[in-house]
């Protein structure tokens, strides 16, 4: 007899296969390989807050990042002019940043165009150096748009997360251009290539292929203005 | 070819499949997510034993659900910090459809559920499903049609004939 159910389950399969959102293989390898070390620490998902979110698929920009950075001076020029969806935005101390590179100038250095999935990277004299496609906030987890203000750079990140229950992941990003104000970070992800200028991939974070996300990191200064429209 | 490329020809070759087997299993795309991800990173550390298993995907899928179960205790605790930092909801991308048959199965008994996601999604057969979930085919066959027909009554819509109709499996 052939059966409703029996379509339903099979084409159910294939949905399901569509929707599942997977993490590039050198994650997952480098995962095995941290728990190969005996002593599996349990991160504290509150040690995670800017961490836990694009590539682990968990989160969104929704909450926001910088509390852990207390203390410090609040950088100059730190004007939000983000908008709604960037909401609130405490603005974060510059703990991480080097001193004496806030020489932010007035215009924007990099504007990106979450629609376009372009990049496009001006210097001081207005002129348009580099065009990068990017991928930015996938629909639901829409990039936060407005002015921000590069908060700091790491050559590399660790995100974290325990939302496994037993074990905590522990990843490394590369190349990561922090903004403030609850702004996304710029970094290079890989493991969406494919989808750079074409499509709408991350939770909201602006992924790049690594040569770019490397050109981005050499050529931005703390305080520098990113404008995302 | 090195074990690396090795590895991530298999994981990328199975991964999209498994998980999916799991949502189905599990019921919710966040924990299967993250316990296939799990369970492909243990794959890794023992690659040189996976690698030669006759089924590796099996032992992955099985390692998923495994962690998945053994996590369930800490779910309660572990559901605050989830809707705090965890995803923001449940099976984002997915049709109705879809997530009115993942719903369905979520409220069949587990081991059924096991059973009818081996069997019609995963495309093993009787005696594969026994094998995997380590029961006798005679046990599986049952689960297979007792999960069809709750599943049927729990879909329970009018116009989906059969739904009293013995299946046979084979």
């Amino acid at each position: 007899m052939h059966d409703v159910i029996d379509e339903r389950l099979a084409r159910l399969g294939g949905s399901l296969e569509a929707a599942a959102e997977v993490r590039p293989p050198t994650l997952v390898r480098s995962r095995g390989e941290e728990i190969r070390s005996a002593h599996r620490r349990r991160v504290m998902a509150v040690t995670a807050t800017s961490a836990a979110v694009a590539i682990l698929g968990v989160g969104s920009l929704a909450f926001r990042t910088g509390s852990g950075h207390r203390g410090g001076t609040i950088s100059p020029g730190v004007s939000v002019s983000s908008s709604a969806s960037a909401a609130v935005a405490a603005p974060s101390s510059g703990a991480t940043t080097p001193s004496g590179s806030t020489t932010a100038s007035a215009e924007p250095v990099v504007v990106i165009d979450v629609k376009q999935d372009t990049m496009r990277v001006y210097d001081k004299s207005g002129q348009i150096v580099k065009t990068v496609p990017v991928t930015a906030g996938k629909p639901g987890y829409p990039s936060p748009v407005g002015v921000f203000t590069v908060k700091a750079k790491q050559r590399q990140a660790t995100v974290s997360s325990n939302t496994i229950g037993i074990d905590s992941y522990s990843l490394r990003i590369d190349w990561v251009v922090e903004l403030d104000a609850g702004g996304p970070w710029l970094y290079a992800m890989p493991f969406f290539d494919g989808t750079f200028g074409k499509e709408n991939r991350t939770h909201g974070h602006i992924g790049m292929n690594t040569e770019s996300a490397q050109w981005l990191y050499d050529h931005v200064a703390v305080g520098d203005r990113v404008q995302i429209q | 070819m090195t074990p690396e490329r090795d590895f991530d020809e298999f994981y990328l070759g199975s991964v999209r499949k498994v998980t999916a087997q799991l949502v189905a299993m599990l019921g919710d795309q966040g924990e299967a997510e993250d316990a296939v991800q799990e369970a492909y990173a243990r794959a890794w550390q023992r690659w040189d034993s996976v690698s030669r298993m006759d089924d590796p995907v099996s032992w992955v899928r099985v390692v998923a659900y495994r962690i998945k179960v053994s996590s369930w205790r800490a779910a309660v605790r572990r559901t605050v910090a989830h809707r705090r930092h965890g995803p923001p909801a449940d099976l984002p991308d997915l049709s109705p459809d879809t997530v009115a048959l993942v719903a369905a199965l979520r409220r069949i008994p587990e081991t059924q559920r096991r059973a009818i996601v081996l069997y019609h999604l995963a495309g093993l057969t009787v005696e594969q499903v026994a094998a995997e979930v380590g029961a006798p085919a005679g046990t599986v066959k049952a689960r297979l049609s007792r999960g069809r027909a709750a599943l049927a009554q729990v879909l329970g819509e009018p116009g989906v004939d059969g739904v009293k109709g013995r299946h046979s499996y084979a």
